[in-house]
């Protein structure tokens, strides 16, 4: 893509660039004024209720990878890449009952990080935190990226300036307005998020039928149809192993499980999930699409936005802009506020300043937002790889993570040290399918490898574990310190 | 009388070849026009185990945009091609490509000469060899298991108790 053939006249992306930035840092500024303690500004004051609590997490599920992800699945992968992409609302399901224990177990907890130093000791807890932490990075630069392809893609606008627009945009309201700003933003963003994809979806089917996609894909590009299509169906369960990975173990979920008032929780990650199950589809339906449109496609990762524009124009194009600004707006703020609580909470607070006051705290939560996103921003700047080969890279990671949560969560006799296997053997099993076999069965086979790890030790070397321990305070000792 | 009549033979000389270059000018800007074949931006055979492939061509003179013309052939000769992509975009992703070889090539033309298509680029082979359906199938197994699992864990214990941390000290 070039400056040639983007869709929108740059001077219209400049304006909407800069229109969307002053609305989203201006609710920044408005919702921040809430957050009068640090509790107000990590944890939105415990006190977020169903409606809220349900758009947030739908907002923050919606990522750019789901409307510019899902579609390339679908040009990848087939009809079975859309469906493989839906099963990530699985990991919203699932967690539902899971947020409502964790908040129950840890009242006063901020962190999923503390969590784990509190459940397994000091040792997986470092193991954890560089997981979650390189996740944590992964997807922001994921996201980085995705935003500054696609303003170079849709309006001309040089990836550089629209990357660092957005980052800077989302840096600049969730140090305004910590946790209230984004769980506010993301509510209005939800809803831009659902209307603009349905919009585009009708459009397309508007232009061309199920009937001509269908003989399209079976006359060019045949595999895309076959059921049996061995890299998609792959890829099916370990995209569903990677959403739970990222949702078990990220603190961009725990803290919202925080953040809800109790009993809002279980409802409110369940109605996300319902909610998000077919935007992937209707996203994805963009991808098998663009072949019966005759529209070449010059990266994977544009096939959403470039087919959108194409059908509806400049309007279509505006729209997709927006949708996309909105639902990269939603994940990044998200991850900028879960990351701060969690190099805060678990490593400031842990290592410098454990007497330190709330203000002091909020200031240093504040750098921690401004170092995060510009790290980010160096390096988004060198543009590596796709999309999907940057996000996916995390995914053996968090999958060796799915197992050691849980089990810590619900079995009392999990074993500590297990817990550390499982994370170190899932995650080293499944970088080498990474590289060996592809992206596609990585996560699968690092959250085999270390469900294995989890379910033998506790079966044959189980430790007990006082769940006291979870709610005493955030200088409470580890089960290993006790040890 | 000579000189006079060598002097307009001359003159004729030099309004025949003035005519002449008149003439022939526009063909050699035509010419000039018509760009060399494109080049692949990566090797010319390449290898896929899930039927796609990124394909990006270059051409020396990159002041033009272009217009560029991808064909698919199912044989090296392109006996049997379809036409991929047309347009001003020097790359193009291609997916859906079934076990066995398939042939490539583009040419490019300026914008505005529809008739100045280039040579031919050089054929690019790529070797699609999909995984084996067993071995896909027996990953998927795993994923199936593993999830399986991991729900049914969730599902048994949704409803556990939870030990309340203050009154078990």
């Amino acid at each position: 893509m070039n400056e040639a053939s983007a869709l929108l006249d740059p001077t219209i992306g400049w304006i909407l660039l800069a229109a969307l930035s002053v609305i989203w840092v201006g609710l920044g500024v408005y919702w921040g004024r809430k957050a009068s303690n640090l509790e107000g500004f990590m944890l939105a004051g415990r006190n977020v209720g169903l409606a809220l609590g349900t758009a947030t997490a739908v907002a923050t599920w919606i990522t750019s990878n789901t409307t510019m992800l899902a579609p390339q699945f679908a040009l990848q992968l087939g009809v079975w890449g859309m469906l493989a992409y839906c099963t990530a609302s699985f990991g919203l399901f699932l967690f539902a009952p899971m947020a409502e224990r964790i908040r129950a177990l840890m009242p006063n907890g901020y962190t999923s990080a503390e969590f784990v130093r509190l459940r397994y000791g000091n040792f997986a807890w470092g193991i954890f935190l560089v997981i979650s932490l390189f996740y944590g990075i992964t997807w922001m630069i994921s996201m980085g990226m995705a935003g500054g392809i696609l303003m170079e893609a849709l309006a001309g606008i040089p990836y550089v300036y629209g990357m660092t627009t957005i980052l800077l945009v989302c840096v600049l309201y969730t140090l305004f307005g910590g946790l209230f700003a984004v769980i506010g933003t993301d509510f209005i963003q939800s809803w831009i998020i659902l209307v603009g994809v349905c919009v585009v979806a009708i459009a397309v089917l508007s232009t061309v039928s199920i009937d001509e996609i269908y003989a399209n894909l079976e006359r060019n590009r045949p595999a895309l149809l076959d059921v049996l299509f061995p890299a998609a169906i792959m890829a099916i369960f370990n995209n569903m192993l990677f959403g739970l990975g990222e949702i078990f173990h990220s603190n961009v979920w725990w803290s919202r499980a925080f953040a809800m008032r109790e009993g809002v929780g279980r409802k409110a990650y369940g109605l996300a999930g319902l909610i998000w199950l077919p935007i992937p589809i209707v996203a994805g339906f963009l991808g098998l699409a663009a072949p019966a449109l005759g529209i070449n496609i010059a990266r994977p990762d544009m096939v959403g936005p470039v087919v959108a524009g194409t059908v509806l124009g400049t309007f279509g194009a505006v729209l997709v802009f927006v949708v996309v600004f909105a639902s990269l707006a939603s994940s990044i703020d998200s991850l900028l506020a879960a990351m701060s609580d969690l190099v805060l909470n678990d490593f400031v607070k842990q290592m410098f300043a454990r007497d330190a006051s709330d203000e002091q705290l909020r200031r240093w939560g504040m750098a921690v937002i401004i170092g995060i996103g510009l790290i980010t921003w160096l390096i988004c700047v060198p543009r590596v790889g796709t999309l999907a080969s940057v996000l996916f890279f995390a995914g053996p990671l968090v999958g060796s993570a799915i197992w050691p949560i849980i089990a810590g969560l619900y079995w009392q006799h999990a074993n500590r040290h297990g817990a550390v296997a499982a994370m170190l053997l899932g995650s080293a099993g499944g970088l080498i399918t990474y590289f060996t076999v592809g992206w596609y069965a990585a996560s699968l086979i690092g959250t085999a490898v270390s469900m294995v790890v989890v379910v033998v030790t506790t079966r044959f070397a189980p430790q007990s574990f006082d769940w006291a321990r979870l709610d005493a305070g955030p200088h409470a000792t580890t089960s290993e310190e006790v040890a | 009388m000579r000189p006079i009549r060598s002097g307009r033979s001359a003159m004729h000389l030099a309004w025949c070849i003035v005519l002449l270059g008149s003439l022939l000018a526009p063909v050699a800007a035509a010419r000039a026009e018509v760009p060399t074949p494109p080049r692949w931006d990566h090797d010319a055979r390449m290898s896929s185990k899930d039927g796609y492939a990124q394909l990006e061509w270059i051409v020396e003179d990159d002041t033009v945009h272009w217009v560029y013309q991808l064909e698919e052939g199912r044989l090296p000769g392109f006996e049997d091609t379809i036409l991929r992509h047309e347009g001003p975009q020097h790359s193009s992703f291609v997916s859906g490509l079934e076990n066995g070889t398939s042939y490539f090539r583009v040419r490019a033309r300026h914008p505005d000469r529809p008739d100045g298509w280039s040579e031919w680029s050089q054929t690019l082979e790529i070797e699609v060899q999909h995984y084996s359906r067993s071995f896909a199938l027996t990953l998927m197994g795993i994923g199936a298991v593993v999830f399986l699992a991991t729900a049914v864990f969730l599902i048994v214990h949704r409803n556990d108790p939870t030990p309340h941390a203050r009154s078990s000290r």
